[in-house]
């Protein structure tokens, strides 16, 4: 699909900002920009009026850098080191490297446990019966208790 | 010289090394951006020596602060706008941002010089004298050849304000080239 067409106000106003070069226009309009251009003898002569303008900025050179000025700006990291991370981001890293470490050591002992429990022995069997007995107390109606108890 | 593979980089890629502690990765910034961050800091603060610590400055922000850059934006408009806004700092310290906002530079070479100035010094003084604004907008889209989008972005306007900017910035230039050079300098070409 192409772009609604370019009126001569906004090609105008184009030129007179960014000058005759399409290619330093907004490049989502530079397609219908074009497209006027080959149409429009107005168009072609703004561009025209625009063209010595821009030969003159071409003149233009970047400044000049003294050899000391240049030294100074390679410097900067010999005599500067780089900051470390801000509070911000040291506040959301912490937690985050915590919870990994924390989900790491997890996972180790959680598939070590796994393997210990795959083939349960006598005294393990008997132990978590005894456990068993525990967790019933524990978790029994506490009134049992307390009426066995009076 | 920079390496094959630096200098195939773009400044966002350059950035990111440079968070990563990457000395070649910020020289290649340098060689790159120095002189005409210099030339912006230049034209906003019109003292050279006031220049060189500011663009100083936003080489060491860039080096120790690299890492504040998101990949969202334009890594080269972040770097122009760092050296815009450290210069619009000296300028406030200075006390005269506001009448380097709207209003022109009065100062004018004298006579006899301008005879024999060339085109290219016409050219750089009439930039001088534009308000600064004006000044920075024409500098960055047409001799830094940032997209009208980055120099937006680093003179914190909308691209519409900037396209008024720079509309005013080339036709105050073409007047005053015109007036300098005492021709059609400036004006459509025969």
């Amino acid at each position: 699909m192409s772009a609604a067409p370019m009126t001569l106000d906004r090609f105008r106003e184009l030129a007179a900002a960014y000058g005759a070069k399409l290619e330093r226009w907004p490049e989502s309009e530079r397609a219908s920009a074009s497209r006027l251009l080959e149409s429009s003898a107005a168009a072609l002569s703004i561009l025209r009026d625009e063209q010595a303008l821009d030969e003159e900025l071409g003149l233009a050179e970047p400044a000049a850098l003294s050899p000391a000025f240049e030294r100074k700006l390679a410097e900067i990291p010999v005599r500067h080191p780089q900051r470390a991370l801000s509070p911000f981001k040291r506040w959301l890293w912490a937690p985050l490297l915590g919870w990994s470490v924390a989900a790491a050591l997890g996972l180790v002992l959680g598939a070590g446990f796994a393997d210990t429990n795959d083939v349960p022995t006598a005294a393990a069997t008997a132990e978590l019966s005894a456990d068993e007995a525990i967790d019933a107390l524990a978790l029994g109606d506490i009134t049992d208790w307390e009426e066995a108890s009076e | 010289m920079p390496t094959p593979e630096l200098s195939n980089l773009d400044e966002a890629t350059l950035l990111t090394s440079v968070a990563e502690g990457n000395v070649a990765a910020y020289r290649e910034l340098i060689r790159r951006h120095a002189s005409r961050l210099l030339r912006l800091t230049a034209r906003v603060l019109r003292d050279s020596s006031e220049a060189e610590d500011v663009t100083q400055e936003t080489f060491l922000r860039v080096w120790q602060r690299a890492s504040d850059y998101s990949p969202d934006g334009s890594a080269v408009g972040w770097l122009y706008r760092i050296a815009h806004n450290l210069s619009l700092d000296r300028l406030r310290r200075r006390g005269k941002l506001e009448s380097f906002e709207e209003e022109a530079s009065d100062a004018a070479p004298p006579s006899a010089l301008l005879h024999q100035m060339q085109r290219k010094t016409a050219l750089e003084h009439a930039i001088e004298t534009l308000p600064e604004r004006q000044a920075a907008a024409i500098t960055l889209v047409h001799l830094d050849e940032l997209s009208g989008q980055e120099a937006a972005q680093v003179l914190g306007v909308s691209v519409e304000a900037l396209e008024s900017l720079l509309s005013r910035a080339r036709r105050n230039l073409r007047a005053r080239l015109a007036q300098t050079l005492g021709s059609s300098a400036g004006e459509d070409s025969p």
